[in-house]
């Protein structure tokens, strides 16, 4: 375990660099008594002399920003307060390591600089995994008629960035007869469907049990929760997109910029795992909708779907519709070879 | 230098990683599934959601597997119950003159269905426009479904009352492999969540019956498109 802290000392460096774009800074006294554990993970990790001098020259550019901003006599309370939220979040630690009371004074302090900001409430949760469950998907190849609800559904659920084309879910087109050979599949078809002679299939991220891509993460901010999810600490996240490398099943999505979501259609039932409003340059994926999905509830695209080819339920209740279709239908998942264990099965009629 | 630092780190990170993930143990997936589940306990969800649902648990038959509940249908017709206007059996009606339509209310009394354009000269016609296309007529009229005695009930092949709220009963009866997959959860749609109570959509849900099949549409929006990234082979 010691490699690990290696791994999230070079990682304070690097976001530190991050913060010159962010000009808030903070009054200057009280920051060395943070008991932050980030703080903490940061100031107690061995370090080498070419990240210290690197951490020096941060810290000069953090002092500097508290200074100034301290000094104006014209910031009002509601800046400083903005300004101290942002620096706790700045210096806060791998979610994944968080005691649950982190956990929640991350999330009170998103949800506050979201209110100072914007004027408007969100609801975010930091809920756990429900013990005795195991997420599992299954998609009927034979139902799905290329309608694209569900990834309508996803974007609005996921407050999406609403030009670029990173949806989560992708629906290809196949011609029957050819197998499911990707390559030959037509992802941009828009006519009336289901066309002659073409099956659809929805990919998005499976869900790995094995997940390549928890793996590489030079920081481990991408990691698999106990009930089967993958999910992606958004804030923990340097955006070196190794994990979109390693992923086979081109589950994952790199936002390229900041997304831009209407303020009327944000979705405000949010899960800091989740949908919350992501920043520029980092990770993302299907993340079987956590805020939904933890709550009793079906992830949206299968709430969407009009004829029923999505099925979700829990791997470990022996009577749910997902063990019926695995142990009793032929199911395949892709690159089954590989070893990693998608917890997404395809059926047919 | 540099890159032989960046080497050694690579291989310490490969070599170090080696997972402790408990999960592992049970060399598959399928093995921890079947290991983990055998003390499973149920999770129950609120009902989050507005569908009026029958609390008395659906049972289809006796394994515990098909216990879900189905959505009221009675309460979303908004024409039931039929006999507010159909009071007569489809027989007695034809008898009568033919019109299917007799109000049964005060003012109506001793009012034969010829008499209607007496009074009204507009009539407000309900699902007059229903035209059937679902198999050929050899197969399946208005009859086959809905019972001519008793209006406000469906009808078996064997001429026993169905309850509107189960009309699942008259679909299953030529539908039998829709009908099991859809008991068991691979065809159609669970309506509240994952957990229990476990609601299921019935066939009318989604299938109109008087023309059941799934139509052509226009996608409801374009697809996603190639990005620079992406490498799917
Ligand atoms: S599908 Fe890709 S992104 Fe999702 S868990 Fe598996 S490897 Fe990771
Ligand atoms: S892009 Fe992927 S691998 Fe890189 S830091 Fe983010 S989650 Fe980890």
């Amino acid at each position: 375990m010691s490699n690990n802290i290696k791994k999230w000392f070079s990682i304070g460096s690097n976001r530190v660099e991050k913060k010159e774009s962010c000009d808030s800074g903070k009054p200057c006294s009280c920051k060395s008594e943070k008991t932050n554990d980030g703080f903490d993970q940061v100031l107690n990790a061995p370090t080498d002399r070419r990240s210290a001098i690197q951490k020096l020259t941060a810290g000069l550019l953090i002092g500097a920003g508290a200074v100034s901003s301290s000094c104006s006599v014209s910031k009002t309370d509601e800046a400083k307060e903005i300004s101290d939220i942002d620096w706790e979040e700045y210096f806060k630690g791998n979610y994944k390591l968080m005691t649950d009371t982190e956990k929640q004074s991350t999330v009170d302090r998103l949800v506050r600089s979201y209110e100072l900001r914007n004027d408007k409430k969100i609801d975010m949760s930091a809920a756990g995994p429900i013990d005795d469950v195991l997420y599992g998907y299954a998609f009927n190849i034979s139902k799905c008629q290329g309608y694209m609800d569900c990834i309508n559904a996803c974007v609005e659920e996921n407050n999406q960035d609403r030009d670029s084309q990173m949806q989560y879910i992708r629906i290809h087109e196949i011609e029957k007869g050819e197998g499911i050979e990707f390559k030959n599949g037509d992802d941009t078809y828009y006519h009336e469907v289901p066309a002659a002679k073409h099956f659809y299939i929805g990919t998005q991220c499976y869900h790995c049990d094995n997940p390549p891509c928890v793996e590489v993460c030079p920081v481990q901010a991408t990691w698999k929760e106990k009930d089967g999810l993958v999910v992606i600490d958004y804030d923990w996240c340097i955006g070196c997109r190794y994990c979109m490398a390693a992923c086979p099943y081109d589950g994952r999505r790199f936002n390229w910029k900041t997304p831009e979501v209407p303020e009327e259609e944000v979705n405000k039932n949010q899960h800091y795992l989740g949908n919350r409003l992501r920043k520029k340059g980092v990770m993302e994926k299907c993340t079987f909708c956590i805020q939904r999905s933890r709550n009793g509830k079906n992830p949206a695209c299968v709430d969407a779907c009009p004829t029923g080819a999505r099925v979700f339920g829990n791997l470990l209740d022996p009577n749910s519709d997902i063990r019926w279709i695995i142990e009793n239908k032929k199911v395949f998942r892709l690159k089954e070879e590989l070893g990693t264990e998608p917890k997404f099965w395809y059926y047919m009629d | 230098m540099q890159r032989f630092i960046y080497i050694i780190i690579i291989l310490t990170t490969l070599f170090s990683c080696k997972t402790e993930d408990p999960e592992k143990e049970y060399g598959s997936l399928h093995k921890r599934i079947e290991h983990q589940s055998e003390h499973y306990k149920p999770f129950h969800v609120q009902n989050n959601s507005e569908i009026e649902y029958d609390t008395t648990q659906v049972a289809l038959d006796t394994i515990a597997a098909h216990r879900f509940a189905i959505p009221k249908r009675s309460s979303i017709v908004d024409t039931y119950p039929c006999n507010n206007c159909h009071v007569l059996s489809v027989e007695e009606l034809k008898k009568k003159g033919g019109n299917f339509v007799t109000p049964k209310d005060k003012t109506h009394d001793g009012v034969s269905a010829k008499d209607c354009k007496s009074c009204h000269e507009y009539l407000k016609k309900s699902h007059w426009n229903v035209s059937l296309n679902h198999a050929d007529d050899k197969a399946m009229n208005c009859a086959t479904c809905h019972n001519q005695e008793e209006m406000n009930n469906l009808v078996s092949l064997t001429n026993k009352n169905i309850n509107f709220n189960n009309s699942y009963q008259v679909c299953s009866q030529c539908h039998s492999t829709q009908f099991n997959e859809w008991k068991n959860g691979a065809h159609g749609k669970q309506l509240t969540g994952w957990g229990e109570p476990k609601v299921r959509q019935t066939c009318v849900g989604c299938h109109n019956p008087h023309d059941p099949a799934i139509k052509h549409r226009w996608p409801s929006r374009l697809n996603t498109q190639m990005i620079e990234q992406r490498d799917l082979e």
